[in-house]
């Protein structure tokens, strides 16, 4: 197929604006390619630039944030978009679900207005349609008794409930895109797993792309054909989620597997990355990751390593990648 | 939601008798005799106890205490000792000056401050920001009968085209008494939506940084839907709290105007009252004043279960 990829982000760099007039770099030199229909998940620790990454590809970043690159949809440059346009774009091709149930829902609003607001703007639907339509999607997200529970306001329902509106308003103009920052990590842990797969069953029957994010590796796992690792801002290692998980390639995502739980017979203590993740001020010289990496050599602290591929579908950022793959 | 409807209706009922018999209470402790200053100083002792007599003055406290919100309860108020009319028909034909005045003033105060503050919400920082929080600050800062004053030089005795005061009456026509009204209106609306700007701003800005606002663009409402429909929807209980509390300094402020603009309305009957010792007419239109303000109270109550759908299960 020669069409466009459905997302491309080119060279990305999002830098924060200081209070003193400087400039605060946070994410630098992302790139990605998501075709239609595929599944790619974003690991980081907290603070590690994901939201900002997802919120630049919506063009909602907060005001103080500087992006520069291209992010291109279906091949239209979606940064060249003004907000009217931008605006055509949101909900419509791209959804997005957010981290807080609690606090992502307008409190004075009934949720079916808030799952037919959208339908009425974008699809010139009539409030009557529109309202009909957010029962339907209740249904979808399994909440049950639709048509009671639209009249509802997001107080009246539990956490779980209201993700699922959440995941409602954002399937509604069924977008070829859905992003997910951390959809499940403010939530019982018996609800998140029917909260995924309710997102999984959605973006299976639309066919819709889905790029989640989560610093919790066993969720992308289960939800997402590849896997890109990021730290301080940077890709570490992308690549299809099996080679990912047992083929790392870099030292920090090797690092991330150790620190993953799981059932262990001999009790042995969780492994954990030394150290915390520097603030973004006070980065190592060359690879961000080298004062805590257990591999670090010399080599590393000369330059930030670039990004490579070695195998297609494959990269990874890592000196010693690099050095012990052949040529 | 009806047994909250019901629970505040006593409560605002038990609070306007408690405010009856203070206002009854503070009256009697005031220096002065009605009888003795409607008879003025020369009337014999005779004279003064027949008067005291068919006032019902020589009655106990309670008596008269209950006979008078008794009155209030079926609109008699009593009679007047300076005018000899009922009070009930007095307060009626001022009012019928005060209340679009402070009407007015609301509206025009509302009209000014809610797109001042949402527009310096939406533009924080920016010079549009600044621009409205200089004009609130100007409007706070000026007081409002001075700014009266200085309409009235302009627009009535330099220019020609309003009137400086008075109140020709609603009968000469509806034109002519709400022209007298307006003046008066921007003097003590300016003021209050000065206040009511930089509320309406830091609440409005504060609700747009919430998240249910993000998610509102994120479904691709552009900037000013999000705005509207999200924010400011959610950013009116402060602005109504304050407004309601701006509604007793309307209060004051129409005493004060309608005496700079020569209005007959309620603040100069009150003014009236307090300098001819009307006891009566005094006692009844401070009652009216609370009762007025109370009743703000309640309403304001009210809307917030209208604008915050959380706090109707929360009184249930
Ligand atoms: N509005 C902002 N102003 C200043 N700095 C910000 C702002 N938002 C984010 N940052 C900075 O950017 C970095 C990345 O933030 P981001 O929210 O993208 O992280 P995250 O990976 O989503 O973390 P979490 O898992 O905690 O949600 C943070 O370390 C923070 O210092
Ligand atoms: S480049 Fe060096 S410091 Fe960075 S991850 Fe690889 S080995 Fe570790
Ligand atoms: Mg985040």
């Amino acid at each position: 197929m020669s069409a466009a990829p459905l997302l491309s982000v080119e060279n990305l760099d999002i830098a924060m604006r200081l209070p003193d007039g400087g400039r605060l770099p946070i994410v630098k030199d992302f790139s990605l390619t998501l075709q239609a229909g595929d599944t790619l998940g974003i690991v980081g620790e907290s603070g590690s630039g994901k939201s900002l990454l997802s919120l630049a590809v919506m063009g909602l970043l907060p005001p103080a944030a500087i992006a520069s690159g291209r992010i291109l949809l279906e091949g239209r440059d979606l940064m060249a978009l003004d907000d009217d346009g931008m605006s055509r774009v949101r909900g419509r091709r791209i959804g997005m679900i957010f981290q807080e149930p609690m606090t992502a829902l307008n409190p004075a609003m009934t949720v079916g207005d808030q799952i037919a607001e959208g339908l009425v703007r974008h699809e010139k639907l009539s409030w009557k349609a529109a309202r009909e339509a957010a029962v339907d999607l209740l249904d979808r997200v399994r909440i049950p008794d639709p048509r009671a529970r639209a009249k509802a306001y997001p107080h009246q329902m539990s956490g779980g409930q209201r993700q699922r509106v959440g995941i409602a308003i954002a399937v509604a103009m069924r977008p070829a895109l859905m992003i997910a920052d951390e959809p499940t990590t403010a939530l019982d842990v018996t609800v998140q797993a029917e909260v995924l797969e309710i997102l999984d069953d959605l973006c299976a029957r639309e066919g819709m792309a889905l790029m989640l994010i989560s610093h919790d590796l066993g969720v992308i796992a289960r939800m997402c054909a590849r896997t890109l690792v990021l730290y301080a801002g940077r890709r570490m290692e992308e690549g299809d989620t099996r080679g990912v998980l047992t083929e790392p390639l870099n030292p920090y995502t090797r690092g991330l597997l150790r620190a993953v739980p799981r059932r262990r017979v001999d009790g042995a203590p969780l492994d954990t990355i030394p150290g915390t993740v520097p603030g973004f001020a006070r980065l190592p010289e060359g690879c961000v990751f080298s004062d805590r990496c257990g591999d670090v050599v010399a080599a590393c602290r000369a330059g930030e390593p670039a990004w490579t591929q070695p195998r297609p579908n494959r990269g990874v950022r890592c000196i010693r990648a690099q050095q012990e793959m052949p040529a | 939601m009806t047994a909250l409807l019901l629970r505040r209706s006593a409560s605002l009922f038990l609070t306007l008798l408690a405010v009856s018999g203070l206002i009854f209470l503070v009256m009697q402790v005031l220096p002065g005799d009605p009888a003795a200053i409607m008879l003025g100083t020369s009337a014999s002792p005779e004279t003064l106890a027949a008067l005291r007599h068919e006032l019902g003055l020589d009655q106990p406290m309670l008596v008269r205490y209950l006979a008078w919100i008794g009155g209030l309860a079926t609109g008699d108020l009593g009679t007047s000792t300076t005018y000899g009319v009922p009070v009930s028909g007095l307060i009626g034909e001022r009012l019928a000056v005060t209340l679009p005045l402070a009407l007015m003033a609301i509206g025009l105060s509302i009209a000014i401050a809610l797109p001042l503050g949402v527009l310096s919400a939406a533009r924080r920082n920016g010079p549009a920001d600044y621009i409205a929080g200089f004009i609130s600050q100007l409007f706070i800062a000026v007081p409002g009968f001075w700014v009266g004053l200085l309409l009235a030089l302009v627009f009535a005795v330099k220019l020609g085209v309003m009137p400086s005061g008075g109140f020709p009456g609603w009968q000469t026509g509806f034109w002519p008494a709400l022209q007298a009204l307006v003046l008066p209106a921007i003097a003590l609306a300016l003021p209050q939506a000065g206040v009511l700007t930089r509320v309406t701003r830091s609440s409005v800005a504060e609700v747009l940084g919430e998240d249910f606002v993000r998610t509102a663009r994120a479904k691709g409402l552009p900037k000013r839907a999000a705005l509207w429909r999200h924010a400011v929807r959610n950013a009116l209980v402060p602005v109504v709290t304050i407004l309601g509390l701006q509604f007793t300094f309307l209060i004051a402020g129409a005493v004060l105007v309608e005496n700079v603009f020569n209005l007959p309305g309620l603040g100069r009957l009150a003014y009236q009252a307090l300098t001819q010792r009307d006891l009566v007419v005094m006692q009844d239109v401070v009652m009216f004043f609370a009762g007025l303000v109370i009743l703000m109270n309640f309403l304001v109550d009210m809307s917030y279960l209208l604008l915050d759908p959380r706090l109707r299960e929360a009184g249930r």
